[in-house]
Order: structure tokens, then C-alpha cells, then sequence
């Protein structure tokens, strides 16, 4: 009966619960649109950066990193793409030559760095082919096609069939220069893909260097990225005297990023969750002080302080009973559709874009925050009720049943 | 039998750091089946003794033994299941439990008390009609009136099958009517079942009812209609 008591006095004074109960729905919802906003951003950064920019895994000479020259190379690179391509939960993998350079057009120049790439594996792997604005990926130019970043492109004040020149050192370490001619211009989410690299056919550069199969990098882009560490330990195994790197060690950044919006997640729930521990206090504690003649007459005819601690806990976690799903269901539908139609933030795209996020986010709450959130409100509501049911069992029965 | 033994209670309540003597070594013994008005005029530490005698304030001195239990010695839990099991109480502002129903607030008690369901139900439903309330079982106190309600009370009180029951004015905010209802409710249950009543009352007719009148003032006893004097 301690539960049927905690109900009904939960709508004893129905204005005043339902005031509570309606601050905990729109906090919740509040709460889940912001989760779900933060994530639908880093989600959308994140895989913007793997599909443009980092891919899951890549793999390099040991001392690629450190002094990124041509002789930190990958032996039999290209053969090694069937072998890895046939993997486990591999959907793609790609070779590239990377040769840092400085590029000249009519115009100006600018230091960049060449992506030597297979254009068929490539786009299977980075997409790239979506990103052209202008011109066309690696199609329309016969010899020596190559494609910039808008920002590049606007730099050397260029334009598709625009010609520039690649500076370079070869092999031997002499300095070569080979003209190539404007095919297409991207527009990547990254400012660094779209100031500081060019793509142009693996062949095409690699003649010019003197290694028709030089490899430096190869990028694997995976089927599921949760299983990341399964694939990552059978490249790992197969290719034991490389260099093989995750995207959070490729850029440690992007890991910086996401933890740092889960630590955000994290202080909203806990501002959320502490607001609510007051606002709930301030309630049960009337509902507490209103009813001291009736909680002075429980204890008097018998009931225990245990018991009516547990009644004022009840009460107070039917609060949040009533109002967890109640905002958790709101919250969903919200999600739910801007998950489809995408939250539009193109009045800020100029900001965004500069830092490489989308211009339309959208959110997605997992089921784990969810089930955190529930959790949160119950242990919320459990601390919550803390004080107003050790005022209740402090009562003296006598001065209590005095009270008017 | 003897129910209750008072020896020597004094209370001294130091409001204002002023000490107030509300009782003055109150000593006498309450028999089983007893119907006794302790009686007064205002501030003369009837309310006081039954809180004491129903161990929900401490004496300063002195000590109540319930059917051979020394109170004073009972740890504060110890105390609310030892009232639970002994004592019923009917207060002068009925205090039923406004979102429960009259069946489920005498009920409520023997929840306390670890009784089955069904048992509980239906012995609430006979104290029901023992105190003239057949067919309100449903109703919440809101839906009552004055009357009907302190008959839920009384009600309340008997289903823990208590040694005695303290009541503290019963029949303060009841018209002559229910108050006479009550009184004919209460000294029938007496009469049939045994049961020991103490009231706290400045009303005439609950006196006249009483088959002991013990006459408190200044925290004294000046008369017991027993005729246990206390200087």
C-alpha cells in the first residue's frame, strides 16, 4: 500500500506535479535534441573525414611519418591491394603516391602535397569523385588530368583545362618538373583537402619519379567501422614490417574532437541531471512540509521510518516514472524525424564549412543514450528524494501531529 | 490486568528556555476493559500524559510500563512496532489519509502489521459495519463527514486488535449528533469486546460516558473517580 499511497499523493496536487513532471519532459527532450544534434555533427565530421580525407585504415613505410619521401615506400604496393581488398569486412582499398611539391599556375603558386592515385580504386575508397563542383573526375583531360580543391583553385586562379606545374624531387633526389592540366575542382568538407592537395593519376606521377610501382600509402576503407579491430589485426598479421594505422591514430585530432563532444554530452547531462535534483527537492520538500500532521500520524500509529523513507522515495520516483518516457518519446519522434528531413543550419554554411562540417546535420541518439538517460533520471530522482524523506523521517510523531 | 502504570510522571518543556512543568509526578494504572476521560481545563497536561502514555514523547521523569513494558527502555523503532501492535489512536482531527479510501486506511494498519490481504480486507469491511459505515468502504475522507470520519478512525484504530486506545479529544470537532453516535460506537466496543479506551476530553458528554474520570490540573492530579489520589 506504500506504493498506492506514494501514487496517489504523486497527484494530490496535480498543478504542482504536473509542473515538475513537464520541466523533466522538456529537459529530457531538450537534452536528447541536443545529444542527438551534437552527435548528427560529429557523426557527420567523422565520416566526412573518413570518407574524404583519412578512410579507416592505412598503411605506410615505418618511416613515412616522420620524413614523408619517396623512398619510404611500400614494396609490391599495388599487388598488395587484391590481397587486401579480399578481406574480411574490407569494402575498398586504394594505393597512392604521395610526393610533397609546390604547384604553379599562370597566375601564382602554392606548396601542396600530390596524391599519386589509381582514379577507379580511389573513388571506391575516398568518394572523391562526388566532391567535383566543376569539371569532371579525371574524364575530360586525355594526359596528365588532375584535380584541386576550390580553395587551390581560386589561389592559382585556375579553372578546368587550366594548365599547372608540378615541382617535385625524383628519386635521385633532382628536382623535376612536369606540366598537368586541370580536370576537375572539389569541394571537400576538409580546408586542408581543398588548400593543399591535388590528385593526379598514379601513372602519371610515378613516370616522372622513375618507379612505375612506387606506392606510399594504402588507405582501406571498411565495411563496418565498429569491427575496425578485426580487420586491423589481420592487416596488422599480414603485413607485419608496415606501418598499419586507424583513423584515430591517423588523426589523433578527429579522436580529440569526438571525445571532447562526448565530454560535452557528459556536463549537459550532468547540468540537466543537477538543475533537476533541485527542482525536484523544491517539490517533495512541499509536498514533505504540507503534510507533516499526516507523516506525524503514520509514525504514530506504527509505521516505521524505513517504510516511510521508502514512500517519500517512491513518490518522488514516480516523478520521474511519469516523466521519463513521457520526454524519451517526444525526444524519439524528434530524432526520429530530423534523423529523415536533417536539421538545416545553411544560414551559418560559410562558418561551417570553413572548419569542415556539414551544413545540414542529422541528429541520432543511439539506444545506449537512451538507456543512459533513463538510468540518469532514475538515479536522479533517487538522490533527489534523499532529503525530502530524511526531513519526513525526522519528525517527531508529537510535535508533528501538533502541526496545523 | 493492568494495562498501563504510570509512576511518577513529570514533563518539563523548555520553550524559550523557560521551563514549563506540564506534568508534576503523575502516577496511576489504567485495568484492561477500562473506559477512562482524563479530563481538565485547557493546559492542564492531558494532551501531554496520552502522548506519553502513547510513547510518542519521552517523560523527563517517571516511567509507563504498557502491560509490563517499560517505554522508556524501547529504541524509537522498537517503539513505533510496540505502538503498532499495542496501541491504537483516534486524534482529535481524525487524520485518515486523504488519497486512501475508508477501507484501505484501516487496512494501511494491518499492512503495517504484515496481515494477508484478504484478511485485511475483510476485517476492515466488519469494523466498517461495527462502526456504523457499511457501504463507505469506497469513499475517501473528503467524501465523509466529521462524524463519519472519526468512526474510520476508531475503526483504524481497533483493526491492529490493540491492548488500548488512546484518544485525544475525539469528539472536539463533532456536532451532538456524532458525537453521541460515537460515544454509543465506542462504549458498545468496550462493552463487547473489552476493549480499554482512554480519552483526552474537555466534553461533557464524553464524561458522562466514562466509567473513571481522572481530573487533571496544573499537572497534577486533583481527582480519579477510582479514587487513586495523587498529592
Amino acid at each position: 500500500m506504500v506504493f498506492l499511497i506514494a501514487w496517489r499523493n504523486v497527484w494530490r496536487q496535480k498543478v504542482r506535479s504536473l509542473v515538475i513532471i513537464t520541466a523533466m519532459v522538456v529537459g529530457l527532450w531538450g537534452l536528447i535534441f541536443a545529444i542527438g544534434f551534437m552527435n548528427g555533427f560529429m557523426d557527420s565530421y567523422l565520416s566526412n573525414a573518413l570518407k574524404y580525407e583519412y578512410s579507416h585504415i592505412q598503411i605506410h613505410h615505418p618511416n613515412f611519418k616522420q620524413d614523408q619521401e619517396i623512398k619510404y615506400n611500400i614494396k609490391n604496393g599495388i599487388e598488395k591491394i587484391g590481397e587486401i581488398g579480399a578481406m574480411e569486412n574490407v569494402k575498398a582499398a586504394t594505393h597512392r603516391t604521395v610526393v610533397n611539391a609546390m604547384i604553379g599556375s599562370a597566375k601564382a603558386s602554392a606548396g601542396v602535397k600530390i596524391l599519386g592515385v589509381d582514379t577507379l580504386l580511389e573513388k571506391k575508397v575516398t568518394s572523391f569523385d562526388e566532391l567535383i563542383t566543376r569539371g569532371t573526375y579525371f574524364k575530360s583531360v586525355k594526359r596528365n588530368p588532375l584535380i584541386m580543391g576550390e580553395k587551390l583553385a581560386d589561389k592559382l586562379r585556375v579553372k578546368p583545362r587550366s594548365k599547372v606545374v608540378l615541382t617535385f624531387q625524383n628519386q635521385e633526389g633532382d628536382i623535376v618538373s612536369a606540366a598537368f592540366r586541370v580536370a576537375g575542382i572539389f569541394n571537400a568538407k576538409s580546408p586542408v583537402l581543398n588548400e593543399t592537395v591535388v590528385m593526379v593519376n598514379y601513372q602519371d606521377i610515378n613516370k616522372t619519379l622513375g618507379d612505375e610501382n612506387l606506392v606510399s600509402e594504402i588507405a582501406i576503407y571498411l565495411k563496418d567501422a565498429d569491427n575496425i579491430e578485426a580487420a586491423y589485426g589481420n592487416i596488422v598479421s599480414g603485413l607485419p614490417d608496415y606501418r598499419v594505422e586507424k583513423w584515430d591514430e591517423l588523426a589523433p585530432e578527429l579522436s580529440l574532437i569526438i571525445q571532447q563532444s562526448r565530454t560535452n554530452i557528459f556536463i549537459l547531462v550532468a547540468i540537466f541531471m543537477t538543475a533537476l535534483i533541485f527542482g525536484i527537492i523544491n517539490t517533495m520538500l512541499m509536498a514533505v512540509l504540507e503534510r507533516v500532521r499526516e507523516l506525524g500520524m503514520l509514525m504514530a500509529i506504527g509505521m516505521n521510518k524505513l517504510r516511510l523513507f521508502f514512500m517519500i522515495m517512491t513518490e518522488t520516483v514516480y516523478l520521474g516514472f511519469v516523466a521519463c518516457p513521457v520526454g524519451l518519446f517526444f525526444g524519439y519522434l524528434t530524432i526520429g524525424y530530423l534523423n529523415k528531413s536533417g536539421f538545416d543550419l545553411s544560414d551559418y554554411a560559410q562558418g561551417l564549412q570553413k572548419f569542415g562540417y556539414e551544413t545540414v546535420i542529422y541528429p541520432i541518439v543511439s539506444e545506449n543514450h537512451y538507456f543512459i538517460l533513463s538510468l540518469g533520471i532514475f538515479i536522479t530522482t533517487i538522490i533527489a528524494s534523499i532529503y525530502p524523506s530524511l526531513k519526513a523521517v525526522k519528525l517527531k510523531p508529537a510535535e508533528a501531529l501538533r502541526k496545523i | 490486568m493492568k494495562v498501563i502504570e504510570a509512576h511518577d510522571i513529570t514533563k518539563v518543556y523548555n520553550s524559550d528556555k523557560v521551563p514549563v512543568k506540564a506534568l508534576r509526578g503523575v502516577s496511576f494504572s489504567v485495568d484492561k476493559g477500562e473506559f477512562t476521560a482524563i479530563v481538565g481545563p485547557s493546559g492542564c497536561g492531558e494532551s501531554t500524559l496520552l502522548n506519553i502514555i502513547g510513547g510518542l514523547d519521552n517523560p523527563s521523569q517517571g516511567k509507563i510500563l504498557i502491560e509490563g513494558n517499560d517505554l522508556s527502555v524501547l529504541k524509537e523503532n522498537k517503539l513505533i512496532d510496540f505502538r503498532l501492535d499495542k496501541i491504537g489512536f483516534v486524534f482529535q482531527s481524525y487524520n485518515l489519509i486523504p488519497v486512501l479510501t475508508s477501507r484501505e486506511n484501516i487496512a494501511l494498519i494491518m499492512e503495517l502489521q504484515g496481515v494477508e490481504k484478504r484478511v485485511r480486507n475483510d476485517r476492515a469491511l466488519n469494523l466498517l459495519r461495527a462502526v456504523g459505515l457499511e457501504g463507505k468502504e469506497d469513499k475517501r475522507p473528503s467524501e465523509l463527514s466529521g462524524g463519519q470520519q472519526q468512526r474510520v478512525a476508531v475503526a483504524r484504530a481497533l483493526a491492529s486488535a490493540p491492548s488500548f486506545i488512546l484518544a485525544d479529544e475525539p469528539t472536539a470537532n463533532l456536532d451532538s449528533v456524532s458525537t453521541n453516535n460515537l460515544l454509543d460506537i465506542m462504549a458498545g466496543i468496550n462493552k463487547e469486546n473489552g476493549t480499554t479506551f482512554i480519552f483526552s476530553t474537555h466534553d461533557q458528554r464524553v464524561i458522562d460516558k466514562a466509567r473513571r474520570v481522572i481530573r487533571l490540573e496544573d499537572g497534577l492530579i486533583v481527582s480519579d473517580s477510582n479514587m487513586v489520589m495523587n498529592a
